[in-house]
C-alpha cells in the first residue's frame, strides 16, 4: 500500500509541472496578465498540487468501477446536495464498502 | 488596470470555480464557512486577486481598488473600516499574503495526502468494522 500511494503521488508530480506550463504557455499571451511569468506558474503549480492531493482522496475512497455511478447516484439520489448524502453514498458504493462486502481469498 | 482585476476574476472562474462565493455568503453559511476557509481553491483565488493587484498597480490605489471592486469578494474585507485603518490592514495583509497563502496551500494538499494515505493504510480494517 505504500508503494501504491508513493506512486500515485509520484505520477501526479509530473502533471502538476507540465501541465500549468502548457497551460501558461497556451493562455498567458492571450490574458496578459500584470503578474510575470514564473510568479503566476509558481502559484499554479502549488493550486494543481493542491487539486492532485484532492485527487488522489477521491481516486483512494472511491472505486474506479463505481465512478460514475456514484456521481449519478449522487446528483439524482440526494435532494439537498449535503455532505451527510455524499457520505453515504460512498459508504453504500465505495471501494471500502464494496470491498467489506467480497469475499478475500488471498491475505490482503 | 480595471480590466487587469477583471483578467484575474476570470482566470479565477477557470481555475477555481468558486468566484462565486462573496464574503456575505460565506459569513451566511453557517458551520459550513470552516470548510470554505480551508478550500484550497479559495486560497488559490487569493493568490491570483492580490498578485495581479501588487503586480498593476501602485500601492495607495490598491485600497480603492479593494474597497470599490474586490472588497466583498471574501480575501480581505475592507467594508466595515474607515480609509485610514483599511489602507494600514491592507499594508499588513499584503506584505506577508503570499508566503501565508503558500503555507496554508501546502498545508492542504499535504493533509490531503495524509488523509488518503490513512485511507489507503487503514481500509483492510475499516472493511471488517463496516461488514
Amino acid at each position: 500500500m505504500l508503494a501504491l500511494f508513493v506512486a500515485k503521488c509520484g505520477v501526479d508530480v509530473a502533471e502538476n509541472v507540465w501541465q500549468p506550463l502548457f497551460f501558461l504557455g497556451v493562455c498567458y499571451s492571450l490574458i496578459l496578465p500584470a503578474t510575470p511569468f514564473h510568479r503566476l506558474y509558481a502559484k499554479l503549480v502549488l493550486l494543481s498540487f493542491c487539486g492532485s492531493g484532492l485527487g488522489i482522496l477521491l481516486g483512494v475512497v472511491l472505486d474506479p468501477l463505481n465512478m460514475t455511478i456514484t456521481g449519478a447516484d449522487t446528483v439524482l439520489d440526494s435532494p439537498p446536495p449535503t455532505l451527510h448524502s455524499w457520505c453515504s453514498t460512498v459508504s453504500r458504493e465505495g471501494a471500502l464498502r464494496r470491498g467489506g462486502r467480497r469475499v478475500c481469498t488471498q491475505p490482503c | 488596470m480595471h480590466a487587469a482585476v477583471l483578467t484575474a476574476l476570470v482566470m479565477s472562474i477557470f481555475l477555481n470555480g468558486t468566484i462565486g462565493v462573496t464574503l456575505a455568503q460565506a459569513n451566511a453559511m453557517g458551520a459550513a464557512r470552516h470548510v470554505w476557509r480551508v478550500m484550497f481553491t479559495r486560497w488559490g483565488q487569493e493568490m491570483l486577486l492580490v498578485g495581479e493587484l501588487q503586480a498593476s498597480t501602485h500601492h495607495a490605489y490598491q485600497v480603492v481598488i479593494i474597497k470599490s471592486i474586490v472588497g466583498y469578494y471574501g480575501f480581505f474585507d475592507a467594508s466595515d473600516a474607515s480609509d485610514e485603518h483599511a489602507h494600514a490592514a491592507w499594508e499588513a495583509y499584503s506584505a506577508s499574503y503570499e508566503r501565508r497563502c503558500t503555507l496554508v496551500m501546502l498545508l492542504i494538499a499535504l493533509a490531503l495526502r495524509v488523509l488518503a494515505f490513512l485511507c489507503l493504510w487503514f481500509s483492510p480494517q475499516l472493511n471488517q468494522a463496516w461488514r
